[in-house]
């Protein structure tokens, strides 16, 4: 099956050692219902032993924002995940936009948004952050974690994702960047 | 989100449908067709039938029972 993808991202929780979040970027919305039906995907979940299939988010990228120079050599981060909805996309940025001084205060590096094709009241945030510790204290202290992550882990939504990214591939290219 | 990837049902049809009475994850599957290809998906449905009344009770909770 050809989907046009770019890249694919594993990560992996730091929290649940069973959990990971996988990124697929694809040129065009086109292939989307083909890729989820397809028996690709399932065997991916045939092999780790998935009996029930996950919710799957798929978007368009709406915004990015990266808060530092590059990547800081030797750590490579910890990538905070969620899926939550937003009254208004269009307010939902202008609270990020005006608020990248706190971002980086608080060890965000980058910041990529997603809008949900079948549903525009619904994101993914990807955060980037300096360290584990950082990210936990985002989600624990922050007046923005607390009011846009609310609803992260109620029905459908999955629960905030925190962990690092474990393996990358880029076209033909392919590296691994942690451990195994 | 995409709840049913065999068919592509997405969470807002599920939600439709809870909105509109279905209480089981067979009555989800009879108007939305979420859950009734492989069934690999009814975990899903059952989060969003919960969180769905759910959120009903606390509104009845706050605000007393819908009017018929």
């Amino acid at each position: 099956m050809q989907l046009g993808a770019h890249h694919v991202v594993v990560h992996r929780s730091a929290v649940d050692s069973r959990r990971v979040l996988t990124t697929i970027g694809i040129r065009s919305r086109q292939p989307i219902r083909e890729l989820l039906g397809s028996s690709q995907l399932f065997e991916w979940f045939d092999a780790v032993g998935l009996d029930e299939v996950p919710a799957v988010f798929a978007g368009d990228f709406v915004a990015r924002e990266d808060l530092v120079a590059g990547p800081a050599p030797g750590n490579p981060g910890i990538v905070v995940a969620a899926i939550f909805p937003v009254p208004e996309l269009a307010t939902f940025l202008a609270q990020i936009e005006a608020s990248l001084t706190r971002f980086r205060r608080a060890g965000i590096r980058k910041v990529w948004v997603y809008q949900a094709f079948d549903d525009r009241h619904e994101v993914m945030l990807l955060l980037e952050m300096d360290d584990d510790r950082s990210a936990r204290r985002w989600l624990s202290k922050s007046d923005a974690a607390a009011s846009w992550l609310a609803e992260a882990g109620v029905g459908i939504y999955p629960p905030v994702f925190l962990g690092t990214t474990y393996h990358a591939m880029h076209l033909a290219e392919m590296h691994r960047t942690g451990d195994s | 989100m995409y709840v049913c990837l065999c068919l592509g049902v997405t969470s807002q049809a599920v939600t439709v449908a809870v909105n509109a009475g279905a209480t089981t994850t067979n009555q989800v599957a009879s108007d939305t067709g979420a859950g009734s290809q492989c069934g690999r998906c009814r975990r899903n449905v059952r989060a969003i039938i919960n969180a769905t009344s759910r959120s009903s009770d606390l509104a009845e909770e706050l605000h007393g029972p819908a009017e018929a």
